[in-house]
Order: C-alpha cells, then sequence, then structure tokens
C-alpha cells in the first residue's frame, strides 16, 4: 500500500514567492523560499522596494532640513530616529542641551518605544492568529499618540527632538496626563500578559521556534531586543549613555534560549521598564525657560566625521556624518536595527514551516523602510 | 580599552600602515593601508585584547579628486569600546576584499556599497544588487556629481 502511494507522491522542491505585497510582511518585503513540502530549506530576501536614497537626500540638505527626513527612516519610532540625528551633530559640532530637554527627549524617546512595541505586540499576534491583542495594543497607542499630539501637534512623524534640545516646551497638561498612563499602562502589560502569556497556544507557536545562538546573532549584526532575547544584556543605554541615561535605573531584561518566546518576553518586560524610566525622568525634570540651546540659523559643523549609535526600539540605530565644513553634510550613512536583524531571518527559518517563519519575522519586528532607507 | 590603548595596540602589529586621523572624538579613527586591510580585520576581530565581534556599519565615501574611501564602524560588546577603521581606494578603480568571513552582516553593507558606489568587493558571497531594481542601468547614484534621466539638481539659492 505505502509503495504505491509513494509512485504517486511528487517529492521535488517547489519555489514560493511571498511578498511584497503580504499581510504578515508588514510593509514590502519579498521572500523567495524555496520549499521541500511543508518544510523551508533556503530563504532569500529581496529588499529595496522602498528605496528612496535617503542618504543622498542628506548631502543636498542642511543639518536641520535632514531632521525631518529622520521621521520616514522608522517612521513607527520617529522620536528616537530624530533622536539619533540630534545626538550625531552634537556630537560632531560640540552642541550643549539645555537640561529640561535632555529630559523631554528620554521622555518622549521612552514613550514612543512603548508606542512601537505596542504596534509590534498587536502585528505579531494578529500574525499568529490572535486578534484581541491587536485591538487592546492600538487603544493604548492611542493614548500615547494623543500626548504627541498635545506636544508637537503630531500624531506619526513628529519632527520634536531638534538639534540642541526640542522643538517646544511640554504643556502644562501633559504631566497628570502622562502620569495618568503610566498608571494606568502597568496593569494594561498585565492584560496582554493574560492573554498571551499564558496562552497554550501562543505557546506552541513561540516556545523553541526560531532559535538564534549569540554568536551568529553578533556576526549578522543583530542588535537590540533581537539579541536580548539571545541571552546578552547589550543596550546603549547602558554600555555608551547618552543624554541622561546614566541618571537612571533601570534593567535590561533578557532571554535564555533566543527563541521567539524570548524575544516576545523581553519587549513585554521593555514595557515595564520604559515605564520606570518615564517616571524617573518626569520625577527629575528641572525647571527652565530654555528647552533649545541657541545655535545660527544655517548650522556649519567643523569638518571630520563623527559615528554615534543610541539604543532605538528595534536595536541599535545610527549615523557616520562626514562634514567638510559646508552647510550641507558631505556624507552620511544610515544604519537601522532592522538592517542587521532582517539577516538573521534566514538561518532561523530555514528548516521549520511557513507558519513558523510568519512567528519568527513578527518577533524581530522589522520595519521596511528602516531596511530600504 | 581607551583610545590610545587600542591605537598602540594597532601599531603594535602594522607599524607604519597605519595612519591616525586627529580629532577629539572618544573613539580611534584610523587609516590602513589598502594592502593589509583584510589582515587588520582579521586581527580586529580575533585578537583577545581588541575582540572587536560587532561590525556596525560599513560605508563607501566618494572624494572625486582623490580616492573612495570603506569606513568601517566596529564595537566590541564584551569590552566595550569602538573604532572606526577607514580605507583608500583608487578614485577610477576602486576595489577591496569582502570581509564577510569576519562579519557576516558586511555582506549586505557590501552589496549596497557595490550597487551606489561601484566599490568591488573580491571574494564577496553573494555580489548581487541589494536595493536598486533589477534593470537599474544608470550607474552608480551615491557617487558625487551623478545624474540620473529624470534628476534635476537642487536650485542654489
Amino acid at each position: 500500500m505505502m509503495e504505491t502511494l509513494k509512485e504517486h507522491l511528487r517529492e521535488e522542491e517547489f519555489l514560493i514567492n511571498m511578498g511584497p505585497q503580504h499581510p504578515s510582511t508588514h510593509g514590502v518585503l519579498r521572500l523567495v523560499l524555496r520549499m521541500e513540502g511543508e518544510f523551508i530549506r533556503e530563504l532569500t530576501p529581496h529588499v529595496g522596494y522602498l528605496h528612496r536614497s535617503i542618504e543622498k537626500i542628506a548631502e543636498n540638505r542642511t543639518y536641520n532640513q535632514f531632521m525631518p527626513y529622520t521621521d520616514r527612516i522608522d517612521y513607527c519610532a520617529s522620536m528616537p530616529s530624530n533622536l539619533a540625528w540630534a545626538v550625531a551633530v552634537e556630537k560632531l559640532g560640540g552642541i550643549e542641551v539645555p537640561e529640561r530637554a535632555e529630559y523631554l527627549r528620554v521622555i518622549m524617546v521612552e514613550l514612543n518605544r512603548i508606542a512601537s512595541h505596542l504596534i509590534w505586540l498587536g502585528t505579531m499576534s494578529l500574525d499568529l492568529g490572535a486578534v484581541t491583542p491587536f485591538l487592546y495594543a492600538f487603544r493604548e497607542r492611542e493614548w500615547v499618540l494623543d500626548l504627541f499630539e498635545m506636544t508637537c501637534g503630531q500624531r506619526l512623524t513628529y519632527h520634536y527632538i531638534r538639534i540642541g534640545g526640542v522643538s517646544r516646551d511640554i504643556p502644562p497638561e501633559f504631566e497628570k496626563s502622562c502620569r495618568e498612563f503610566i498608571k494606568d499602562f502597568r496593569h494594561k502589560v498585565d492584560d496582554y500578559e493574560a492573554i498571551l502569556t499564558e496562552n497554550p497556544i501562543f505557546l506552541g507557536r513561540t516556545k523553541g521556534i526560531g532559535i538564534l545562538p549569540l554568536d551568529l546573532a553578533e556576526n549578522l549584526g543583530a542588535s537590540g531586543p533581537t539579541i536580548r532575547g539571545s541571552n546578552y544584556a547589550w543596550d546603549i543605554r547602558k554600555a555608551e549613555p547618552y543624554s541622561i541615561y546614566n541618571r537612571i535605573n533601570f534593567d535590561i531584561p533578557t532571554g535564555k534560549n533566543g527563541d521567539v518566546w524570548d524575544r516576545y518576553m523581553v519587549r513585554i518586560q521593555e514595557f515595564r521598564q520604559s515605564c520606570r524610566i518615564i517616571e524617573q525622568a518626569l520625577d527629575g525634570l528641572p525647571q527652565s525657560d530654555t528647552v533649545r540651546s541657541k545655535l545660527p540659523a544655517v548650522l556649519r559643523l567643523p569638518a571630520g566625521e563623527v559615528f554615534s549609535r543610541i539604543e532605538a526600539p528595534r536595536g541599535e540605530m545610527g549615523y557616520y556624518i562626514v562634514s567638510d565644513g559646508e552647510k550641507k553634510p558631505y556624507r552620511v550613512k544610515i544604519r537601522t536595527a532592522s538592517y542587521g536583524n532582517l539577516q538573521c531571518l534566514a538561518p532561523m527559518a530555514i528548516g521549520l514551516k511557513i507558519a513558523d517563519l510568519v512567528a519568527i519575522f513578527g518577533s524581530i519586528d522589522v520595519i521596511l523602510p528602516e531596511v530600504d532607507r | 580599552m581607551t583610545k590610545e590603548e587600542i591605537i598602540n595596540r594597532f601599531k603594535g602589529k602594522f607599524g607604519s600602515d597605519i595612519e591616525v586621523v586627529e580629532n577629539n572624538q572618544p573613539e580611534p579613527y584610523l587609516y590602513i593601508s589598502a594592502a593589509r586591510y583584510q589582515e587588520l580585520c582579521e586581527f580586529a576581530k580575533n585578537d583577545p585584547q581588541l575582540d572587536f565581534d560587532f561590525l556596525f556599519q560599513l560605508a563607501g565615501v566618494h572624494y572625486p579628486d582623490s580616492r573612495f574611501e570603506v569606513v568601517l564602524c566596529l564595537s566590541s560588546h564584551r569590552k566595550i569600546h569602538k573604532a572606526v577603521i577607514k580605507v583608500k581606494l583608487d578614485k577610477d578603480n576602486p576595489a577591496t576584499v569582502s570581509v564577510s568571513d569576519f562579519w557576516a552582516t558586511s555582506a549586505w553593507f557590501e552589496r549596497e556599497a557595490m550597487e551606489l558606489f561601484g566599490i568591488k568587493f573580491a571574494n564577496h558571497p553573494d555580489p548581487r544588487p541589494l536595493l536598486l531594481y533589477e534593470d537599474w542601468d544608470y550607474g552608480y547614484p551615491m557617487r558625487k556629481g551623478w545624474t540620473g534621466p529624470d534628476f534635476i539638481p537642487m536650485p542654489e539659492k
């Protein structure tokens, strides 16, 4: 009987094209998969569908004019993208930032980290078939966006952090609303955990899936929650503190095995750490009339070069700037977290099924405009 | 390691092939001669004192009058220090070797430099274009002075 069945079974490998318009690729990523039945044997990512050549644009804009473009590099986390540019330019130009502005920056960046992780939580659980967390996550994100809207008038591309400070002070009602949000949000994280962390279906889809060993993660340029999930406590906020992170107490959550579950747990714990950071920053917020240092209208940096990086929600983000002393940068290289994290996708997914690939892709939280730039 | 210690460690091994860029940045910026570029990368990766286990980024830079440059920003997770390694390439025929044996992540950065700057990387494991579309035939867009069919330069005020 088995012999006759086998004669009629086709065993050859075949190619599947996944994307660029696929609901679970979160943007426009194209994956070419070589399949053997249900199992992935080879995976080739094709990127570049969102390539806008932001690096070339940067060479034709002044340092201040380029700031709004940084919003578009990672539109789910505009504040950290702004901050990375501001920190790099300030490092090369030796520009001082008022202390109140530094605290405001940390508050905004951590709020944006929460908002960005909420999108990840919603979309990843949606990919795994859980619709409820998506609705909850976007409900909480709305509150964060309201806080941003009352501060800078924008809900997606903020352009709030500027070179030498921030664009304006927070309104008087911000602090009360922000503290209420933090208080409320702590309970909401417990709710997410009640839905997902103890859910046997979710556990079955994530535990032991997509294991990324630490040495491979380092070699492939993984950073942020992706490398922390592989049990390595690496965080630029601790290792090379910028802004006022050296005055703030927080922990670096890590995973154990580097699977989808560990990366999930790292981000869930980062929600709580971000709450701690925002509370401390609100407590320490100094009073000051100015939130932006006086700079010339057209900023000229000294000739030279600089390499600087920060910890964005997805991992390490940074710029390498070459200045020739003119008002426009000579060369800007943008390095983003997803660029490294996406390279880890193939080694993690090979040998698993397409359904697992969706879970793995959700867990590394790639955002494509950041890869393509 | 401090900036001076990293510079001395490299100088002890490569001597006059290292040229230090003078600036007031906290991390060292070094030029390495093109001939010993690969050797230096191997040393940076495997030397237990330097231990550069993480390639942050690799970028091409174009100076039309004199040279191309490949710039590596290295970082060490375990020693918590950084360094920027630069190598000067020929202005007409920029070519060097791939360092993806030491940091696999450099493969994508090198593919990007290949299509955007036209820098050749020998021994590259996968030399396909990364970002531009398949039929792209308009040269190397990140080079200075590049123009394409629909390219309108910014008017100077």
